[in-house]
């Protein structure tokens, strides 16, 4: 729609490698004045790493920058900021316990910019006000909901004037509703003439928002459509090459609910933070079923999945398996009982990096004699089920004595999948369990997963994304700030009403 | 697909004898400089580290006490913890090894010597246990604790020597001379190479077995890597880390074993000079390697034997240079192997654009393969 504004932004032929990894191989695109151009991909397809190019953190290996045609050298974020480009990572990095003015000051310092707190204030309320944030300047940050911090973390980049905004998937930690009213803001301030990169894997948000969308696979440029002539069949299949049918629709038959496998009764765990990130929570998930459990980031799925796996030690409460309390929570206790747990924290919960994959798919069966003998390791048979395993999981990697950590997100993800869900586990806590896969990986591991359940097992599958939970589970659960906040059979359940329930309303 | 089939390895591998050639080049200049003769300096160190049998024996047995104890701070620097009392384990192991050789019954030859460095494993795996426990169980920092520890044994050694165990009618602060029993044999008479260096070989075997190749090694280097993700995976982290501890105190103690029945035959007051913490040094130098600690401790073993022979020949350069020397190896093997590092991820890099370029995008894009019931 925009076919005689002139570009901003343009990207000839970046290239950036990593060891193992061509993260961007060759990627051009334009982003034109007033519009908001979406990077679309599969994780893994090299988004991350081309934003972070455009904003100094990595320099590319060839290829060319140019801003409203002048080529440039973008080697810090300094130099991006200089150049009015602004960037939202993915993770917040808001100071919580200061102002939102006081960040947009801090913000504009680490730019060079000296500003007083009255002038940070009143340009949040400038912006606020133009854009319709909403956001008090001189509310604590910590003290915000995790949709005001977005916001709070979008002004801070937008304190010095951008040309060029960069949205890292921002709408990850946010209710539908809160993503809605984002999507409307970002409107707003292309309308303003800010060029604006929206980096998502999520179908309908980007073609609902984005004027042109870019499609990125395994590091290169599928295409560039416009959003109003595209379908999400079409982005789905530039995305993945080939369209596949989702699990999803139910389509597999549920079986009966049978008896309680896990039982969860008043249970409190503690949260990182202090205090209590579960709060008496009481449940129970059955032979053959999937039990969703829903919530944004930061509603206790994480502490509430790791005491289920027996890595953290519940403060109050208990947990049955098979109708036996257990007494010891230590990882191995809940092996042996056979739970498998896919922690949400790839990296740093789930893989050693410097391991190889051999022998991280190998590490919680080092007791079993088929691999180890008198404490000596039987390298052949590691090397056989590894090599069966990375075969089975469709994991890419140059060979299983590469470090595990050089690998991408989604097959370090495949790895921890291939070693939890092939010891047939009776009961799988999963947090996250698709998050940085492929599309045709995140059907793999759903596929793996139903096949468990109808194998007898129980499966707790906690995630952020509606869409996914309601393809994938028989039941329902929502969490918010740690407590339950309403039980639903899938049939029941809508994106809307799980959306109201994660936000803490009433069921 | 083999990380290793590339040029930047054998880089690696040449790192270590550049930065000590270059340690030596430094010092030369220093020597010349200062006014020195460093051509007649060096000759003087070569001859009394390498010169004779002799002086091959004393690198030898120089080299014993700081291989084996920097066996065990690799060991423990594997699981991510700095066992920074390697000083203390030896001290504590010396005298285990001495009171089991005077105080135990006189059993024949090989078995009063082996309950000797049995005593000593033993004695320094318990004292290093300490330190892991309150790691393990209360997250202490074992680099405090040990550090500490090592003053506690170096006093109990000097109560030792100069009170309970000290020969009557002498004030020379030492045991008595262990009994022959207990002893390293010589292996070649007129030198000092005794047996010590047999036992050296099969701890850095035993060594690199249990890193390479055993469960405990896996698990040592997975809670190294990520404690957190080691425990995820279901590895006992607490007793690794406590194991850990226990193997590394072991073999800086039987470093204490070996120079009591093997070098000196008796405990000595201010034995070790230092050889604990010489040890860590020497494990970075050998990149936590079994044969890379071997070398850089024979190097540390043939300085030191080449300081004795400035000290004696009054050749007007000081026997400071030596130690200079080796700090000057370390510290260039650190500086080159992180210009390697670097070199090597760019390298890979460029390697995987060719790679990529070979290959069809679109090959690979399925989803694993749907054979549910083999799990």
């Amino acid at each position: 729609m925009t076919g005689e504004r002139p570009a901003v932004l343009q990207l000839e032929g970046i290239t950036k490698a990593y060891p193992g990894i061509v993260a961007n191989d060759g990627i051009s695109l334009d982003l034109r004045h007033g519009e908001i151009h979406t990077v679309l991909g599969e994780n893994g397809a090299g988004k991350t790493t081309l934003m972070g190019i455009v904003y100094g953190l990595h320099h590319p290996d060839a290829g060319r920058i140019l801003i409203e045609g002048r080529e440039v050298d973008i080697r810090t974020p300094r130099d991006a900021l200089g150049l009015g480009i602004g960037y939202v990572q993915q993770h917040f990095s808001l100071i919580p316990t200061l102002t939102v003015a006081e960040n947009l000051v801090l913000a504009l310092r680490g730019g060079g910019v000296r500003a007083s707190i009255r002038e940070g204030a009143s340009r949040v309320r400038d912006l606020s006000e133009r854009f319709g944030f909403e956001v008090e300047p001189f509310a604590v940050v910590g003290e915000l909901s995790v949709g005001h911090q977005q916001r709070a973390e979008l002004l801070k980049a937008l304190a010095r004037e951008v040309r060029i905004l960069v949205l890292d998937e921002p709408s990850s930690v946010l209710t539908p509703q809160e993503s809605a009213e984002l999507l409307a803001i970002l409107r707003r301030l292309a309308d303003s003439g800010v060029g604006v990169i929206l980096v998502s894997h999520k179908l309908e948000e980007v073609l609902r928002v984005s004027d042109r969308i870019t499609v990125l696979r395994r590091g290169r440029v599928v295409g560039t459509v416009d959003a109003s002539q595209s379908s999400r069949n079409r982005l789905a299949e530039m995305m993945v090459g080939e369209l596949r049918p989702s699990i999803a629709a139910g389509a597999a038959p549920r079986p009966e609910r049978g008896t309680a496998l896990l039982e969860v009764v008043d249970l409190w765990v503690g949260s990182d933070r202090g205090g209590h990130a579960v709060q008496g929570v009481t449940f129970s998930a059955h032979r053959g079923e999937i039990l969703g459990i829903a919530g944004v980031e930061g509603s206790g799925q994480v502490e509430l999945t790791e005491a289920l796996a027996g890595l953290r030690v519940p403060d109050r409460g208990g947990i049955l398996i098979e109708g036996n309390r257990v007494v010891r929570h230590n990882v191995r206790a809940f092996q042996r009982a056979g739970v498998a747990h896919v922690p949400a924290d790839r990296l740093g919960t789930g893989l050693v990096a410097d391991l190889s994959v051999a022998e991280s798919l190998i590490l919680p069966q080092l007791a079993d004699p088929a691999f180890s003998r008198f404490g000596l390791l039987r390298p052949r048979e590691m090397r056989a089920r590894a090599t069966a395993l990375v075969e089975r999981f469709d994991v890419r990697t140059a060979g299983i004595d590469v470090r595990v950590g050089s690998l991408s997100g989604g097959n370090q993800q495949k790895v921890i999948l291939a070693r939890e869900l092939s010891a047939s586990p009776r009961i799988v806590v999963c947090c996250y369990p698709t998050r940085g896969l492929d599309f045709a990986a995140t059907l793999g591991v759903q596929g793996e997963i139903v096949r468990l359940r109808e194998s007898g097992a129980a499966v707790l599958y906690a995630t952020v994304d509606l869409d996914e939970l309601l393809a994938v589970s028989d039941r329902i659960l929502v969490l918010a700030h740690g407590r339950i906040a309403g039980e639903l059979p899938v049939g029941e359940a809508s994106a809307e009403r799980l959306g109201l329930l994660m936000g803490g309303a009433a069921a | 697909m083999n990380p290793r089939a590339s040029g930047l390895h054998w880089l690696r591998l040449l790192t270590p004898v550049v930065a000590v050639a270059l340690a030596f080049v430094t010092v030369a200049i220093g020597l010349q400089l200062a006014g020195a003769d460093p051509v007649h300096a060096f000759e003087r160190m070569a001859s009394a580290a390498l010169g004779s049998p002799f002086a091959l024996s004393t690198t030898v047995v120089k080299t014993l006490p700081r291989l084996v104890a920097a066996l065990g701070i690799a060991l423990a620097l594997r699981a991510g913890l700095w066992n920074i009392g390697a000083e203390g384990q030896l001290y504590v192991g010396a005298i285990a090894a001495t009171g089991a050789a005077l105080f135990l019954p006189r059993f024949p030859f090989p078995l009063l010597l082996l309950a000797g460095m049995f005593a000593s494993m033993v004695a320094g795996g318990l004292y290093a246990a300490l330190p892991g426990v309150l790691r393990a169980r209360r997250g202490v920092s074992e680099v405090i604790t040990s550090l500490m520890l090592v003053y506690v044994a170096i006093q109990l050694t000097n109560y030792l020597v100069e009170g309970p165990w000290l020969l009557p009618g002498t004030t020379f602060p030492a045991s008595p001379i262990v009994p022959p029993e207990s002893r390293l044999p010589l292996l070649v008479p007129h030198t000092l190479l005794n047996a010590g260096a047999v036992v050296a070989i099969l701890a850095v075997a035993l060594t690199w077995i249990m890193m390479a190749r055993s469960t405990f090694g896996l698990q040592l280097r997975a809670v190294g890597g990520n404690e957190r993700a080691a425990r995820a995976s279901g590895v006992p982290v607490a007793r690794t880390i406590v194991l850990a501890m226990v193997a590394s105190g072991a073999m800086a103690g039987l470093a204490g074993g070996i120079e009591v029945l093997g070098t000196r035959g008796r405990l000595i007051e201010g034995f070790s000079v230092g050889y604990g913490f010489e040890a860590i040094a020497i494990a970075l130098l050998g990149r936590l390697q079994p044969l890379g600690i071997t070398l850089a401790a024979l190097l540390f073993g043939a300085l030191d034997a080449a300081g004795a022979g400035l000290q004696t020949a009054s050749s007007g350069v000081p026997s400071a240079i030596v130690q200079i020397t080796s700090a000057l190896a370390v510290v260039y093997v650190l500086v080159g192997l992180g210009l390697i590092q670097r070199a090597d991820r760019r390298r890979s890099a460029r390697e995987a654009i060719a790679a990529a370029h070979a290959m069809p995008v679109a090959r690979g894009a399925t989803v694993p393969s749907g054979d549910g019931g083999a799990g």
